[in-house]
């Protein structure tokens, strides 16, 4: 099955100071680091510096990672 | 549970959360460090007098952001909280946690609390996390996480009093589990309690997920666990994020009910604001250059202000000794081997104190990690992760001999990495050398507002950055070492650095110098006068003194107060030098002080103070004006030659004072001698290059 990339908004498709809410993880190597940083399903999110490696704020502090790392976060529509 | 005479209490916690502070003050200076048995993981301990009747034993934990390992450091902290039989369980563990990041602080939390141990929770950098509009309620979250929770700043040293006397009290034990992992895998479960004799369900589940890396569970355990693992189909993984979730759902609630977000002060906004330039592709490097090229201005600015007047009176000391002690060769040895030597050291400590105290300031604000995210950008087109790059920014010491020691559990490829990689990135102190090198060498003028000294310092550090960038980049080509872990982290908050903290790195860092030169310095410099002062005699010849060449023949050694240069040992020596080190650009002289600066580089300093001591008409001289005529100046210009000392000590790995420590640690005994043959070679042919270019 073809996954429609259009409508799975991921972290790294945030746009600067631009909230939204985290959606499941993409199961892979980091899955389980991010979800230890606090990045769980459902938490509110903020693109707090733009570029690569972003920054995010996530349930109360900032995360810095590459966008390759940010696209394993989806995003809630 | 009553409390023991000399309790044993473990600190544990996240990295950075101020255990290391928390383990000084309650320490002081009674500490001692090992390793762990098994493990080359440093072990803190030492101890605390509670009160007059209780003395403790701390123990420091490594630093962990979950009991999940991903590092050797992070099992140890499993490994001795999972085992009441180690000689380090504790009877009660001290959680310290960090205010302004207090969410995922708790998640360790929640999981070192469900293994049953009586804890309290230290409650640090509340000041932060108020400063980032984080109004906590303590009272609150005692009741709610049900352990006492105590606010600390350990870095002042606050609140240590209450700890101390909570820990002279009965601590509760927890018989609630903070999360209940039983009916994650209710089955499996019962079978490993009854196996183990457990009554906790997370030691038992985490038996599960993570005996089968544990050194402690045999082998026969590990494999009846596995067994057990696939008849109950135990999915590590799923289960795990599971628990992370489930733990810290549970968190959330707590605190939502023990927590407010006030708006954030503005001070903070308006740093949040900078932080957007601070990292911006542009902005960041622009800023990141200006302030190196402020800090090391600042470093000649300030510290070139009272060198004249430290020459002058340590020359005057020194010409002082000399003419009121009784010649002969002690007289000697001091005036023209000790006391230069240790002063070639001491006249740049000014300078070493304001680039200490600047780069401290840098680290201690939180505005590294910034450049960490900068450097990323910058390194991975390189394949490089830019958290690499922080040894080459901070003022910590040189980390080789505890990165070799790391070298179990990896690949070939990542352990070629370490012992060629490291060398360049991770053993740092270069900057002081570059300090007193240029100090000595480079010419005090100044370029319009510039110092050029400043402007050389600088331009070292690109080049070493670049050179370090550069050749690890070649060599993971090489041995297409595999790529870096990931560059998540955490970016924290700006914070007030204390001045307590920087006049400690200021301290220790100066410490160690200061401990170096009598260790190092001292020693070298005087078997560099002794060289200076043997001669070679010819026995059979009767006539010794006329033989040019005696050193070539077998003779007998004499010592003598008088002596020149050429006819000494140290000449020989140097002759013999001289050849390798020419297309370098240096004479003999320099290359007998690069030679014994492989002992440690400050021994470079004080072979030439000893050097440019000996005849009669230099000691008339200044120490600085003695060492900055063995070189062939020509005006204000860099004389070459200096460019590719410098470029030389880019490379060279001398620390052969850690030798013993090196050797002890790492597991193979070649790995530490391949890095001095590469690196050396490496120094020597860039050297070799540099000086093609100017001269």
């Amino acid at each position: 099955m073809k996954v429609d990339h259009k409508h799975a908004r991921n972290v790294s498709d945030l746009k600067l100071g631009e909230h939204a809410i985290l959606g499941a993880l993409r199961p892979d190597s980091l899955y389980l680091k991010l979800l230890e940083m606090g990045c769980l399903p459902g938490t509110p999110v903020c693109l707090k510096l733009p570029g690569d490696p972003l920054c995010i704020t996530v349930g109360g502090h900032d995360l810095s990672l590459r966008v390759e790392e940010a696209q394993c976060l989806a995003l809630v529509d | 549970m009553p409390v023991k005479s000399n309790p044993k209490i473990a600190l544990i916690g996240n990295p950075n959360s101020g255990k290391s502070s928390l383990f000084n003050q309650l320490t002081g200076l009674h500490q001692k460090v090992g390793n762990f048995p098994g493990v080359t993981i440093e072990k803190r301990t030492g101890l605390c007098r509670l009160d007059e009747y209780i003395t403790a034993q701390i123990i420091d934990l490594p630093g962990t952001y979950s009991l999940y390992a991903r590092c050797a450091e992070e099992k140890t902290a499993l490994e001795v909280l999972n085992n009441p039989s180690s000689p380090f369980f504790p009877d009660i563990l001290v959680f310290i946690a960090d205010a302004a990041n207090l969410k995922r602080n708790l998640l360790l939390f929640s999981q070192v609390r469900d293994l049953g141990i009586p804890m309290v929770l230290a409650l640090n950098m509340l000041d932060v996390a108020r400063q980032a509009g984080i109004s906590l309620q303590v009272e609150r979250l005692q009741e709610l996480l049900g352990v006492k929770v105590i606010p600390i700043n350990a870095r002042a040293g606050e609140g240590l009093e209450k700890l101390k006397y909570v820990l002279t009290n009965p601590v509760r034990r927890e018989t609630e589990p903070f999360f209940d992992v039983y009916p994650l895998a209710p089955r499996a479960l019962e079978e490993v309690k009854q196996h183990f004799a457990l009554s906790n369900n997370y030691s038992a589940y985490q038996l599960l997920q993570q005996g089968g890396i544990s050194e402690q569970v045999s082998a026969d355990d590990q494999a009846w666990l596995s067994s057990v693992r696939s008849r109950h189909q135990f999915n590590s993984e799923e289960l795990q994020a599971k628990e992370t979730i489930g733990r810290y759902q549970h968190i959330y609630q707590i605190l939502a009910r023990a927590s407010r977000q006030l708006r954030a002060n503005r001070a903070t906004q308006l740093l949040n604001t900078f932080d957007a330039y601070l990292t911006h592709p542009g902005w960041g490097y622009a800023i990141f250059a200006g302030l190196l090229l402020l800090l090391f201005q600042l470093v000649f600015w300030l510290g070139n202000i009272p060198l004249g007047l430290l020459d002058g009176l340590w020359s005057g000391l020194t010409t002082g000794l000399q003419t009121s002690l009784p010649q002969g060769w002690f007289n000697s040895l001091l005036t023209t081997s000790v006391l230069p030597s240790l002063g070639g050291v001491l006249l740049f400590v000014p300078h070493l104190v304001v680039f200490f105290t600047l780069m401290a300031l840098l680290e201690e604000s939180g505005y590294m990690t910034r450049i960490m995210l900068l450097m990323d950008k910058l390194m991975r087109r390189f394949g490089l992760n830019g958290r690499s790059a922080l040894p080459l920014l901070s003022t910590a010491a040189c980390s080789m001999p505890a990165l070799l020691a790391r070298g179990s559990c990896r690949s070939w490829r990542e352990r070629s990495k370490q012992i060629f990689v490291a060398p360049l990135v991770n053993c740092s102190p270069r900057l002081p050398v570059y300090i007193l090198l240029i100090g000595l060498f480079v010419p005090a003028g100044s370029w319009g507002l510039l110092s050029v000294q400043g402007l050389v310092l600088l331009a070292m550090y690109g080049f070493s950055f670049v050179a370090a960038v550069v050749s690890s980049w070649v060599l993971k080509l090489l041995v297409r070492a595999r790529a870096e872990e990931s560059f998540v982290m955490e970016l924290p908050y700006f914070s007030r650095p204390y001045w307590r903290d920087i006049r400690h790195i200021v301290g220790v860092n100066l410490t160690e110098i200061g401990m170096r030169s009598l260790r190092v310095v001292l020693p070298v410099s005087a078997f560099i006068w002794l060289l200076l002062h043997l001669q070679t005699v010819v026995v059979s010849g009767g006539d010794a003194d006329k033989a040019p060449h005696a050193g070539l023949e077998p003779g007998k050694l004499e010592l003598k107060a008088e002596l020149g240069e050429q006819e000494s040992l140290a000449g020989h020596i140097g002759h013999l030098i001289a050849p390798v080190v020419k297309p370098l650009g240096f004479d003999g002289n320099i290359g007998l002080a690069v030679l014994s600066s492989f002992a440690a580089r400050e021994a470079f300093i004080g072979s030439l103070a000893t050097i440019s001591s000996q005849a009669p008409e230099q000691q008339e001289k200044s120490l600085l004006a003695r060492i900055r005529q063995l070189y062939p100046q020509n005006g204000s210009a860099i004389p070459p030659m200096v460019i590719s000392l410098l470029v030389f000590y880019a490379f060279a790995m001398q620390y052969f004072h850690l030798a013993g420590t090196l050797l002890r640690q790492s597991p193979y005994w070649w790995a530490p001698l391949l890095q001095l043959v590469y690196m050396t070679g490496l120094a020597y042919l860039a050297a070799y290059l540099v000086n093609q270019l100017f001269s």
